[in-house]
């Protein structure tokens, strides 16, 4: 119970300054006498989440489900790449320079050409998911594993350990609080991939109705969907951070 | 010596900076104004270059600057708050935008007819839009396009939208009829996206929106905000003016417009656009002739189909959204 009111207490600060700014926003706009279409008051983003709920809720989850689809694939996919790597020098050379690369290429270019390629659905949009949040996932988990002291590996590799035996019982717990700080990185980038994916071409999600609302000067229904957008990517990195320490107590422990 | 010649030098310069300072506060003032384009430039902006690059700007004392805007979506919600001064953008969403408190008016009629429009394969061999009855249709994501296809497809006797399966491809609009990932698209320009398909080799069949069952409307007009027009009629006046010269050039040859247009923004393909101001010529034009007029009867016609859809409130006035007063006269 103590814990439960330190955290409270450490969240007092942005919580004040949230609401601070968003009081601001309103007054702001109120005294500028500034228009619906150009920024609506934060009391006209409220209305709108009330008022068409029913709406937006049928839009969110689509996007969700987009974004913990691919997430889910990009963290099986990117900690098999990363293991591979790990294990294997040739692997190394081999894939290393294909995942940074694959990070140079421009997903908003890629993005509509997939709808061309594999057709409209949710398909497209979770391959673009996968694509943006699998490389914080290597890129941790890669560093973890090679994070081991060197004179662990040589000291069991005299005591005759194999490879295999050193990434299981060594290599794979210390990567462990790499590869969450890759998750709560994935995850925030994932709700953009999402946003990005249906940018481009969809018919369903969040992205599809703020695209669809903007031509049609809904400036509040945008900024809703916003909210709604950050609202999630807070929810599920803190998911992944109570998930983190449920799964690894001991590293907790050891930051304090 | 040097220093003689750098100080003498100085000076001479200063002088002329008075000079000119002087020269500028005086009479004959330069107005700056911004106009943002509805999409990249194309065969539709020939008029402007044309306007620029003969001095009709400068000759009506305007320096011009013609903006490509990085979101097209955006022009009218820029021009009405005076980011743009002017902007070129579609009839339909002049009235969408009016409906919603943006107080954006149009002083010219640039394109005398819709270019949206229906596009199939030709080798589709589909003749009239009721050949696509349980096909499936790309369009842009813009709501009113739908009412536009549920028009088209009524009036050659389909229920309507219930009747095709609809597809958002966002502006994959030519690759996703070439991809056969659907069967047709509406959307696209009969000036530009039709040619651009025939260049690649996937010749379309055209369904004008107007020939079935959309009233007919100027798919570009020129725009600017209520207020700027309120504060600034003559500097509108003279742009207006201006900007009708260089259309009424392009009228009389289109070419030599594509060939100014290829010196401002050489990466456009002169493949597709000297093939759509072929076409353009004839839709810069009225009945008469006249470039830029405006019709109550066209507002008004195109609003009604709006509101009748529930695309529009009930109080927008189709007469308040435009005027004739800038074009001009002849």
């Amino acid at each position: 119970m103590r814990n439960f009111w330190q955290l409270i207490i450490e969240w007092i600060p942005a919580f004040v300054i949230v609401i601070s700014l968003i009081f601001a926003w309103e007054i702001g706009v109120w005294i500028w006498d500034v228009p619906d279409w150009l920024l609506p008051p934060p009391s006209a983003i409220g209305y709108t989440l009330y008022d068409r709920a029913d709406l937006l809720a049928g839009h969110t989850i689509v996007t969700l489900e987009e974004v913990i689809i691919g997430f889910l694939i990009a963290v099986s996919f990117g900690f098999l790449l990363a293991s591979c790597i790990v294990l294997s020098n040739m692997m190394e050379k081999a894939l290393y320079p294909i995942v940074i690369a694959s990070q140079t290429v421009p997903i908003i270019v890629i993005a509509p050409m997939l709808l061309v390629w594999i057709g409209y659905g949710l398909a497209p949009k979770i391959i673009v998911v996968a694509l943006i949040s699998f490389f914080p996932v290597v890129v941790n988990t890669v560093d973890g594993m090679k994070s081991v002291d060197p004179d662990l590996l040589r000291l069991m590799k005299t005591m005759g350990a194999s490879k295999l035996s050193f990434y299981l019982k060594i290599q794979l717990p210390t990567s462990m609080p790499y590869l969450f700080s890759g998750l709560r990185v994935a995850i925030a980038v994932s709700v953009i991939g999402a946003v990005i994916g249906e940018w481009v071409g969809s018919s369903q999600g969040l992205g599809y109705l703020m695209i669809r609302s903007k031509p049609q000067f809904q400036t509040e229904l945008v900024f809703a969907s916003i909210a709604i957008l950050s609202t999630m990517g807070v929810v599920l990195f803190a998911s992944i951070v109570i998930l983190e320490r449920l799964a690894l107590p001991w590293h907790r422990g050891q930051k304090q | 010596m040097k220093n003689l010649v750098g100080t003498s030098s100085a000076l001479v310069a200063l002088i002329f900076l008075t000079v000119s300072l002087v020269s500028c506060s005086s009479e004959n003032t330069v107005n700056r104004v911004k106009i943002a384009l509805d999409w990249f430039p194309n065969a539709n902006h020939i008029g402007l270059y044309i306007a620029e690059e003969k001095g009709y700007f400068s000759a009506e004392n305007l320096n011009v600057e013609i903006r490509t805007p990085s979101d097209p979506s955006t022009v009218l919600q820029t021009v009405a708050s005076g980011r743009d001064h002017f902007g070129m953008y579609y009839q339909p969403e002049v009235l969408i935008a009016r409906g919603e408190g943006v107080p954006v008016i149009s002083v010219l009629g640039m394109v005398q007819h819709p270019l949206n429009s229906m596009m199939v394969l030709e080798s589709s061999g589909f003749k009239t839009p009721s050949a696509l009855k349980n096909k499936k249709v790309g369009y842009p994501g813009i709501p009113w396009n739908e009412d536009a296809l549920a028009s088209m497809l009524q009036a050659d006797g389909l229920r309507g939208l219930e009747d095709v399966e609809l597809v958002n491809v966002g502006w994959e609009l030519g690759s996703s009829l070439m991809s056969q990932n659907v069967d047709a698209i509406i959307g696209a320009y009969f000036t530009h996206e039709s040619i651009s398909l025939e260049n690649e080799g996937y010749p379309v069949t055209v369904f004008r929106m107007e020939n079935w069952g959309v009233p007919d409307y100027y798919e570009l007009v020129l725009v600017t905000s209520e207020q700027y027009l309120a504060e600034n009629p003559e500097i509108v006046e003279r742009f207006v003016r201006a900007v009708s010269r260089g259309y009424q050039d392009a009228i009389k040859d289109p070419q030599a417009g594509v060939d100014i247009l290829k010196k401002h923004s050489p990466e456009i393909d002169e493949n597709i656009d000297r093939l759509g101001a072929a076409l353009l010529k004839e839709l810069w034009q009225d009945e008469k002739g006249a470039f830029g007029k405006q019709t109550l009867k066209k507002w008004k016609n195109f609003a009604d189909w709006m509101q009748d859809k529930n695309l529009l409130p009930k109080s927008v006035n189709a007469e308040d959204a435009f005027t004739n007063k800038y074009s001009l006269k002849e």
